[in-house]
């Protein structure tokens, strides 16, 4: 396979590869918010009482936080694809629109990383609180964590994003 | 003062000031895996040294391995963003191949871990359906971001090139 250094790749060349991963990352994350909301779904039912059995205070609340996860889910699925369709349809990455795209991901990745652990934390107090039996995972604490840092990151992104459309912006009135 | 400049000085603040604080969030991350390896790890063997099920084997070597790469992703994150906290401008090419190698390294740990750990779980007795959802999130949310990184890695290249010219203009 021909390989070519990267500081003598073409524009060209580079919006090239630039539009093949955007294509794979898009696919991607239509099957992550799929699999995610199946999970979730799955999780429910797993969890759910048998006959005349009552039913835990971890089911009630995952069943309540599923909308809302199905929705933050979503969101960021969103915003990923339309981000990186426009990368792909525009002439260049550096845009204003893709940097607030950007901005709207990273607070999406932060709300859903809340609406993702908040069910572990409501049936944690609960459990606490009532003295009934049961442990939910830690799983909050990996949640949360990940996807603050996640979003923190993004944020990090979308500024060097907007520095990014100033140098375009230069570039552009140079040319 | 000029209100413009102003406005870039406080905003070149508050991003390098994020860069800090992630490179200083990856390093404790780096350490707070170690010693949650070190304390599970010596727990676990003075409570389960007589028997040892194929169920621990699993749970060992799933904790083992996200660590590894979790490991070797902080050491990425703190790399890039402790350059990006230091240089002039974010567009260098060694940020850019810093971050392509953080790219890859979370999309392939994430397929390799995904497909090993699901496919393990089929033959192993005594594990609960959370240890085949938790491998299977972990691998995708891994593929998604490491994708995410490798395409931002090549428009950090034509940032690049647009540093250049810019510079070149200068």
């Amino acid at each position: 396979m021909k390989t070519v250094d990267v500081n003598k790749r073409t524009l060209e060349q580079e919006k090239q590869y630039l539009k093949q991963t955007s294509g794979i990352v898009r696919i991607e994350a239509v099957c992550f918010a799929a699999v995610l909301i199946m999970l979730m779904v799955q999780e429910i039912i797993s969890a759910a009482p048998g006959d005349g059995e009552s039913a835990s205070a971890l089911f009630w609340v995952k069943l309540a936080f599923l909308p809302f996860q199905a929705a933050s889910a979503i969101v960021a699925t969103r915003f990923v694809i339309n981000m990186f369709k426009e990368i792909e349809n525009g002439e260049t990455p550096f845009r204003y629109s893709i940097a607030d795209k950007l901005k709207g991901l990273s607070d999406a990745i932060l709300g859903g990383s809340i609406v993702f652990a908040a069910p572990y934390l409501v049936a944690m107090f609960v459990y606490s609180f009532t003295g009934t039996e049961g442990s939910p995972t830690n799983a909050s604490a990996v949640i949360m964590l990940g996807g603050l840092f996640l979003g923190v990151l993004f944020k990090t992104l979308s500024y060097i994003f907007g520095y990014g459309c100033k140098l375009q912006q230069e570039s552009d009135e140079t040319l | 003062m000029d209100n413009n400049v102003k406005t870039d000085i406080s905003e070149d603040q508050r991003f390098k000031g994020i860069c800090g604080l992630i490179h200083n969030f990856a390093v404790a991350f780096k350490i707070g895996i170690l010693i949650l390896l070190v304390v599970l790890f010596l727990i676990n063997l003075t409570d389960t040294l007589s028997v040892i099920y194929m169920s621990d084997i699993f749970k060992a070597a799933f904790i083992l391995y996200y660590s590894a790469v979790f490991f070797i992703v902080a050491g990425y994150v703190e790399q890039i963003f402790g350059r990006l906290r230091k240089a002039e401008t974010p567009f260098t090419y060694d940020i850019a191949h810093k971050m392509k190698g953080l790219g890859y390294i979370l999309a392939v740990g994430g397929i390799v871990g995904g497909d090993i750990f699901v496919l393990f779980h089929l033959f192993i007795d005594g594990l609960s359906d959370e240890w085949f959802g938790f491998p299977l999130i972990i691998s995708f949310v891994l593929m998604v971001v490491g994708l995410i990184f490798t395409a931002f890695a090549l428009i950090f290249e034509h940032g690049c090139k647009l540093q250049q010219e810019s510079d070149e203009t200068l």
